[in-house]
C-alpha cells in the first residue's frame, strides 16, 4: 500500500496543451473555406444504429453550419430507419433539409465506411458498436478527416493501441478529434474540473465511480423488428452478433468498457492521470447462460490505483429492470478540503450532446480552442480494459501489462454469414490473461 | 452527502473499559491460587482445537474440562491432538463423561461446573449457544462471527445486553482487537495521527475454504452440512460474514461505529453449481456508509489458485494514511493474548471485556452487505435490524432433510 511515485501521463501534457490552445485561437485549416460562408461542413456517418441517429441529430442541431451527406451501415434496414428519422420524424422538422444523403451516398456493407470517407466530407462520425473503432479510426485519419468517435474508442489492447498510435497521427495532423465521452463537454463538469484544479477540495484523496444500471439488449428495443430475444434462423453469426452486439465482448467490449467508461474518464480527466494497476471481480450474476445474454459479465468491482497511490473505486453492473434494485450513476472525489460529484461547483449548460458537436465544429473552424481528445480518451478506454481483464483473469492486472497485452478479440474475416466463436463466460482461475 | 454523525455502542465500551479495573466477581477464587478456572469448548473442529491450544498456552491458571461436538469423530481426534501437544497436555482433563455428543450437547457442557465456555462451531449456531451459556453465567470467549442471519443476530445482541447486565466477560475471536499493533495504531488514529478520515479500504481476497471433498452416501442432509458447512449460508454466512468480518470488524472498530448504508455486489464466477460448492458467493464488493458520509470499500473473494490474493486494510486521512498496523510495536500472537486479556477480566486483574455488542454490530454490518449484493438492493441498517431473515433450521437431528436454497440471483431472491 506504500505510495508510488507520480509520474506525468498523456492526460497531463494533454489538458496542458489544451489550456495552452485555449488562449491561442489558430485557424488549424486556413485552407479551410466551408462552413465560415455560405458553403457548408460535410458530415459523413459511419454506424446508423440509435447513438448514430441521436448523434447526428445532435450536430445538425447544434451546428447550423453543417450538412449530412453520406451514411453507411452493415445493416440496410437499420440505415433506412435512421435515414427517414432524420428526415421525417416531427421534432427533426428543423434540421431535416440538412440531410441530404442521395441514394448514391448511402452505403451498406462492412467496407461501407471506406466509401463514406472517399465521399468530399470534412468530419466523418464514427457511431459503430466500439470493437470497429480503431479500424475506422485509423482510416478517417488517413483520409485526413475530423473526427467525432464514439466512446469507448476499443474493446480489446490490440485495438487500443491501434487507436492510439492514429491519435498521435491525428495530433500531428491537427485533426479535430472529439470523444463521444460527453462530460467534458457538460459545463457542470468543466467548471467543476477548474475549480478542483484550483485547489477547491484540495488534494484528491479518493475516487469513485459508478454505473449501477440496467441491462443494455438491443432485442429488447420497443422497435425491435423481430421476435424479442430469439435469433433469427436466417442470419450467420457475424449477422447475430452484430445486430446484438451488446452481449459480444469483441463488439462491445463488456459493460465496464462501454458504459462505465464516462465515470472513469470523469476521474482520470480531473486526476490528470491514468491508474497504474487494478483488481477487480465481477461475474453474470443474473444473466441467464442462454445465447441471447452472450458472453459478457452483469457486474465489475475494480480497484484502481493511481501513480501518486490514490484509490478509484468502481463499481458497475447490469441488474434487472425493476423497481426496487438500486441504481446510481455518478462519480464522487473526496479531497482533504471537500469533496465534489465533479459537477456540483459548476453552472448548468446547455445538453452536453449538443455542446460538445458545437466545440468540435469551433475547433475545426478554428472559431474556439483546438480539441483532439483521441489519446485521453483511448487511455481511459484501456483503463477500462485493464479492469475488466483484471476481473476475468482474478489476477492484478497493470498498466504495462496491458499496454503489452496480446488480447486482439478483432475477426479477421467479415461477412454478413462469417462464423464467429462465441468464447465461454471468462471463469476467474480458467481465464487466460495474454 | 454527508450524514449526522451519532455515538454507538463501539466508542463508548472502549473508553469506559480501559479505564476501571474492577474485580468483576469478587466470589471468583479458582485461577488465583491452586485451582485452575475451568473451561468448556464447543464445537471441537479446527478453530476450537486451537482456541483452546491459544487458551491454555497463555494461561497457566487454566484448565479444560469439557468438550462438545455433533461428531464424535471430529471431538475424539482433535482431544488426541490436544493431549500430544506437550506444554499444555496436563491441562487437558476431558474424561469421558465430559465429553459430549449430538445437538443439545452445548447443553450438557454449559450445565457442568465451567467457568469459561468457548463457541467454535459454525457461526449459525452462534445465537443460540451464546444464550444458554449467558443465562447460565457463564464467561464466554466467542468466535466470530457471532450470527449468520439478522434474527440470529439480534438474539445474540439481547443475549450481549445481559451478559453487560451479568458482567459477564465476553471475548471474541476478533483477534486484531488484542493484538498490539493494532490497538496502539487505532489509537494513534483515533487521536489524530493521519487527520481526518476521508476514505477506507479492506480486502480479504484469498481462496476457497472447504471442509469436505465429496458427500458419503451415508450421511443425511444435516451431517452432511455440517460436515462442508462453509459451503451452506445458514451455517457460515457467506464469506463476507465468515471471514471478511475480520476487516469489517476493525474498520469499525477504527471509526467508533458502524456504516448506516450499504449497496454491494457479488456473485459464483468461478464456483460450480455442485452440492459440493453449496449456496454461497465466491465474491462480494461492498460500498459502505458511515454515519458521517465517509466510504468504505470493501472486497472479499474465494478464487483459485493462481489468482491475486491479499489481506489487508487501507485508512486514508487528511494528514496521511495508515495500513491499521503501522503505527504500533508487534506483541505476542493476538490469538494468544485474546484469551490472557479474557482470563484477567475474568479474575478482575484486567480492564473489564465485553465485546458482545461490538462483534454482533460487525456481524450484522457484514450480514447487511451479503443481503445488499444478494438482492440488489440498497440495504440500510434499519432496514437490517428490522429484517426477518431467519436460515436457522426448526429442528436438528442427523437425518433431518434441509433444502439448500437456490444460489441467490438479484432481482429474484427477496430480501425480507
Amino acid at each position: 500500500m506504500s505510495a508510488e511515485s507520480v509520474s506525468r501521463r498523456s492526460f497531463l501534457k494533454s489538458s496542458a496543451g489544451k489550456a495552452a490552445a485555449a488562449s491561442s485561437f489558430l485557424i488549424v485549416k486556413p485552407e479551410q473555406v466551408r462552413a465560415v460562408g455560405p458553403a457548408r461542413l460535410r458530415a459523413g456517418l459511419v454506424g446508423c444504429g440509435g447513438r448514430g441517429t441521436q448523434a447526428v441529430e445532435n450536430i445538425l442541431n447544434g451546428c447550423p453550419n453543417v450538412e449530412l451527406v453520406a451514411m453507411c451501415d452493415i445493416f440496410e434496414d437499420r440505415l433506412e430507419k435512421s435515414y427517414r428519422q432524420l428526415k421525417e420524424s416531427p421534432r427533426n422538422a428543423k434540421i431535416a433539409d440538412r440531410v441530404k444523403v442521395d441514394p448514391e451516398h448511402r452505403f451498406i456493407g462492412f467496407d461501407g465506411y471506406k466509401k463514406v470517407l472517399a465521399s468530399d466530407i470534412d468530419i466523418v462520425m464514427l457511431c459503430t458498436p466500439p470493437g470497429y473503432r480503431p479500424e475506422h479510426f485509423e482510416a478517417a485519419v488517413n483520409a485526413r478527416k475530423h473526427v467525432f468517435a464514439e466512446k469507448p474508442f476499443a474493446t480489446d489492447p490490440v485495438g487500443c493501441r491501434r487507436f492510439m498510435a492514429a491519435a498521435k497521427k491525428s495530433e500531428e495532423l491537427k485533426l479535430t478529434v472529439k470523444s463521444g465521452a460527453q462530460r467534458r463537454s457538460q459545463r457542470e463538469y468543466v467548471e467543476t474540473w477548474q475549480k478542483v484544479r484550483d485547489g477547491a477540495i484540495g488534494e484528491i484523496l479518493a475516487c469513485y465511480a459508478y454505473w449501477i444500471g440496467t441491462p443494455v439488449l438491443q432485442f429488447q428495443g420497443p422497435n425491435w423488428p423481430y421476435e424479442k430475444g430469439k435469433r433469427n434462423p436466417k442470419w450467420g453469426d457475424m449477422e447475430y452478433q452484430n445486430r446484438n452486439w451488446y452481449s459480444y465482448v469483441w463488439l462491445c467490449g463488456d459493460q465496464i468498457v462501454e458504459q462505465h467508461i464516462h465515470n472513469i474518464d470523469v476521474c482520470n480527466w480531473f486526476m490528470g492521470a491514468h491508474p497504474v494497476r487494478a483488481v477487480g471481480s465481477g461475474g453474470a450474476a443474473w444473466r441467464p447462460r442462454e445465447e441471447v445474454y452472450g458472453n459478457i459479465y452483469d457486474h465489475f468491482t475494480v480497484d484502481f490505483v493511481y501513480p501518486n497511490g490514490v484509490h478509484m473505486s468502481s463499481h458497475c453492473r447490469q441488474y434487472p429492470n425493476l423497481p426496487h434494485i438500486y441504481r446510481n450513476v455518478s462519480e464522487l472525489l473526496v479531497g482533504t478540503k471537500g469533496r465534489t460529484n465533479c459537477r456540483d461547483m459548476g453552472t448548468k449548460g446547455i445538453d452536453p450532446y449538443v455542446q460538445e458537436h458545437i466545440d468540435m465544429v469551433n475547433s475545426i473552424l478554428g472559431n474556439g480552442p483546438y480539441i483532439n481528445e483521441a489519446m485521453a480518451v483511448a487511455e481511459s478506454t484501456m483503463t477500462c480494459i485493464m479492469g475488466r481483464e483484471a476481473a476475468y483473469s482474478g489476477q492484478e492486472i497493470t498498466w504495462d501489462m496491458v499496454m503489452n497485452s496480446q488480447l486482439d478479440l478483432y475477426p479477421k474475416a467479415f461477412s454478413y454469414d462469417a462464423k464467429v466463436e462465441v468464447p465461454p463466460l471468462p471463469i476467474p482461475g480458467q481465464y487466460k490473461f495474454i | 452527502m454527508s450524514e449526522s454523525v451519532t455515538r454507538r455502542s463501539f466508542l463508548g465500551k472502549s473508553a469506559a473499559g480501559a479505564a476501571t479495573f474492577t474485580i468483576v466477581r469478587p466470589e471468583l477464587v479458582r485461577g488465583w491460587g491452586q485451582a485452575k478456572l475451568r473451561a468448556g469448548l464447543i464445537g471441537v473442529g479446527g478453530r476450537g482445537t486451537g482456541a483452546v491450544r491459544d487458551l491454555l498456552t497463555g494461561n497457566p491458571n487454566v484448565e479444560v474440562v469439557a468438550m462438545a461436538d455433533i461428531f464424535e469423530d471430529h471431538l475424539e481426534k482433535n482431544l488426541a491432538r490436544l493431549k500430544n501437544m506437550p506444554q499444555i497436555a496436563d491441562r487437558v482433563k476431558v474424561d469421558p463423561e465430559h465429553r459430549f455428543i449430538g445437538f443439545d450437547a452445548y447443553k450438557k457442557l454449559i450445565a457442568t461446573d465451567v467457568d469459561i465456555v468457548m463457541l467454535c462451531t459454525p457461526p449459525g449456531w452462534r445465537p443460540i449457544h451464546f444464550e444458554a451459556a449467558v443465562e447460565a453465567g457463564k464467561h464466554v470467549f466467542t468466535e466470530k462471527p457471532v450470527a449468520t442471519d439478522p434474527v440470529g443476530c439480534r438474539r445474540f445482541m439481547a443475549a450481549a445486553r445481559k451478559a453487560e447486565e451479568k458482567k459477564l466477560t465476553v471475548m471474541s475471536g476478533a483477534q486484531r482487537r488484542s493484538t498490539r499493533e493494532y490497538i496502539e495504531t487505532v489509537q494513534k488514529i483515533q487521536d489524530g495521527a493521519i487527520g481526518e478520515i476521508v476514505a477506507l479500504y479492506s480486502n480479504y481476497l484469498s481462496g476457497p475454504v472447504m471442509h469436505a471433498k465429496a458427500r458419503d452416501p451415508k450421511w443425511g442432509d444435516m451431517e452432511w452440512q455440517h460436515r462442508n458447512w462453509y459451503s451452506f449460508l445458514w451455517l457460515c454466512g457467506d464469506q463476507i460474514v465468515e471471514q471478511h468480518f475480520h476487516n469489517i470488524d476493525f474498520i469499525n472498530w477504527v471509526m467508533g461505529t458502524h456504516p448506516v448504508r450499504v449497496v454491494a455486489s457479488g456473485g459464483a464466477a468461478w464456483r460450480p453449481r455442485e452440492e459440493l460448492y453449496g449456496n454461497i458467493y465466491d465474491h462480494m464488493f461492498s460500498d459502505f456508509v458511515y454515519p458521517n458520509g465517509v466510504h468504505y470499500s470493501s472486497h472479499c473473494r474465494q478464487y483459485p489458485q493462481g489468482c491475486y490474493r491479499i489481506v489487508n486494510d487501507l485508512i486514508v486521512g487528511t494528514k496521511g494514511r495508515s495500513t491499521g498496523n503501522d503505527m504500533g510495536t508487534k506483541g505476542i500472537n493476538g490469538q494468544v493474548q485474546e484469551h490472557i486479556d479474557m482470563v484477567k477480566s475474568i479474575l478482575g486483574d484486567g480492564p473489564y471485556i465485553n465485546h458482545g455488542m461490538a462483534v454482533a454490530e460487525s456481524t450484522m454490518t457484514c450480514i447487511m452487505a451479503r443481503e445488499s449484493a444478494y438482492s440488489g438492493q440498497e440495504v440500510t441498517w434499519e432496514m437490517i435490524m428490522n429484517s426477518q431473515q431467519d436460515l436457522m433450521p426448526k429442528e436438528f437431528g442427523y437425518d433431518v432433510k434441509i433444502e439448500a436454497p437456490p444460489l441467490p440471483v438479484p432481482g429474484t431472491y427477496k430480501f425480507r
